[in-house]
């Protein structure tokens, strides 16, 4: 089984140095031919009124983030619950059902909440 | 001794699966393009060789001696990691993807697959996760006003899939009564053993996962041409720029396709009616109707607002996978 864990990483090493060459190789062959406008950010054919872009970002993008966060965990949780349940599902199917869907009940409740509150809301 | 026979082995095995990725890539691009210009009634790439045959070598050329321009005012070094953070684990899916069962030849045993670890569904989906990361450093690096518009949507469309393909996924699993890959095959045999037919709204759940995170069209916000220009690569120029479309439209796109006949196509299984080439036959035949299957919605199908997707995400997709869940649940214990 570590086997395969090296495959995987030894897969990682290649892709990754085959990127990089890409870029070097990019950076050997062209031509570089400076032009004083070449490194200007794009904008429409006005001259640029916002020097940086990095200021303050929209609130809902953040509370999107925070979904994910409790979402995925939960998620999270749910796997292992289906990766045993159709074994356990054979010997005690009411205790595994049972247990799962008060789980996944509470999570249900939470979501409705943010569903409520208009968390799930694009404003 | 055996530790260097096992690395040269892994290490000629991966290099024939990233080149042999690339390649087809390459042709894939052709396909799309053909396939799009007759969807839109003109020929598509024509001169370039035989009906244009040629072309991708040619884009392959062109994108390598273009200029590698950097702007004035970006973060640099997130500038070119964010090509990478796009293209390395998109690739890297592919390390998890099994092409069939182990055979035998010459007195050798030969996998098609690189590795087939116990977790690798999980593994695909948290490459599939991180490959978020190149498109949001993409355009925060960028500091230009419409990479950075693009790189945000794009990444608020992906939260709201993410979660929603996860929980789909649960169904499979369910089902199969593992994480691996192979067995998830093996557990569906016959046409009607497919698990397409216990799991239509996973699949249709998973399905729109796909479009979202390879940015097809019905979901593309991230580039919606018409408002953003190029959205978040639209001051990448050369191998840097050409390693996006590469890794988002073409790489993930085949492999998230290969991930769906697995899940849900029942992979290679089929009738043995090519002989021992039959489970390859099956498998590329399912992934390439998959892949078309793509191409045809992102070619026909009009853009939806960034509010709408990011609302069917969270509003549909997501209470049709907890009830995916329960009905999977039934399944499971009727079944016995």
């Amino acid at each position: 089984m570590s086997e395969g864990y090296f495959a995987i990483l030894i897969f990682f090493i290649i892709s990754t140095a085959l990127g990089i060459g890409l870029l070097i190789l990019n950076r050997l062959i062209a031509p570089k031919i400076p032009d004083p406008l070449e490194g200007y950010p794009y904008e429409c054919g006005v001259p640029l009124y916002d020097k940086t872009t990095w200021t303050s970002i929209d609130q809902k993008y953040y509370l999107l983030g925070l979904l994910l966060v409790l979402f995925d965990l939960e998620a999270a949780f749910v796997f292992p619950w289906a990766y045993v349940f159709k074994y356990i599902a054979k010997i005690n199917a009411v205790f595994i059902v049972t247990e799962m869907f008060l789980f996944l009940l509470i999570l249900i409740l939470g979501y409705v909440y943010a569903w409520k509150k208009g968390a799930l809301r694009w404003q | 001794m055996e530790l260097l026979a096992v690395t040269i082995g892994i290490v000629i095995k991966s290099l024939i699966f990233i080149i042999g990725m690339f390649l087809l890539a390459a042709y894939l691009t052709l396909v799309e393009r053909k396939f799009a210009g007759h969807v839109q009634q003109r020929p598509g790439p024509l001169h370039v060789g035989f009906h244009g045959l040629l072309q991708p070598i040619a884009d392959a050329l062109k994108v390598l001696t273009k200029e590698d321009i950097v702007p004035n005012f970006v973060d640099k070094k997130l500038f070119y990691l964010a090509s990478l953070m796009a293209f390395v684990p998109a690739i890297m899916i592919l390390a998890v993807i099994p092409f069939g069962e182990p055979i035998k030849l010459f007195g050798l045993e030969i996998k098609p697959y690189i590795s087939d670890v116990n977790v690798a569904l999980i593994l695909a989906l948290a490459f599939g996760s991180i490959s978020i990361y190149g498109v949001i450093f993409a355009g925060w690096a960028s500091n230009s006003k419409y990479p950075m518009i693009g790189g945000l949507r794009k990444a608020a469309v992906l939260i709201g899939y993410e979660v929603a393909l996860g929980f789909a996924l649960v169904g499979p699993i369910m089902l199969a009564g593992s994480f691996s890959l192979r067995e998830i095959v093996e557990a569906q045999q016959g046409f009607f053993g497919a698990f397409i037919w216990y799991q239509p709204l996973a699949f249709v759940v998973y399905l729109f996962s796909v479009l979202a995170e390879t940015g097809r069209t019905p979901f593309d916000v991230q580039e919606a041409e018409a408002e953003l220009v190029a959205g978040y690569n639209t001051e990448y120029s050369g191998m840097k720029f050409g390693l996006f479309p590469l890794a988002e439209w073409y790489i993930a796109t085949f492999v998230l396709s290969a991930l769906a006949v697995i899940l849900f196509f029942g992979g290679w299984n089929g009738p043995h009616i090519f002989g021992a080439l039959s489970p390859y036959i099956w498998f590329l035949t399912k992934l390439f109707l998959v892949f078309m299957f793509l191409l045809w919605v992102h070619w026909t199908l009009p853009r939806y607002r960034v509010d709408q997707i990011t609302e069917i995400a969270w509003k549909v997709m997501l209470p049709l996978t907890f009830l995916n869940i329960f009905i999977t649940a039934g399944i499971v214990i009727l079944k016995g």
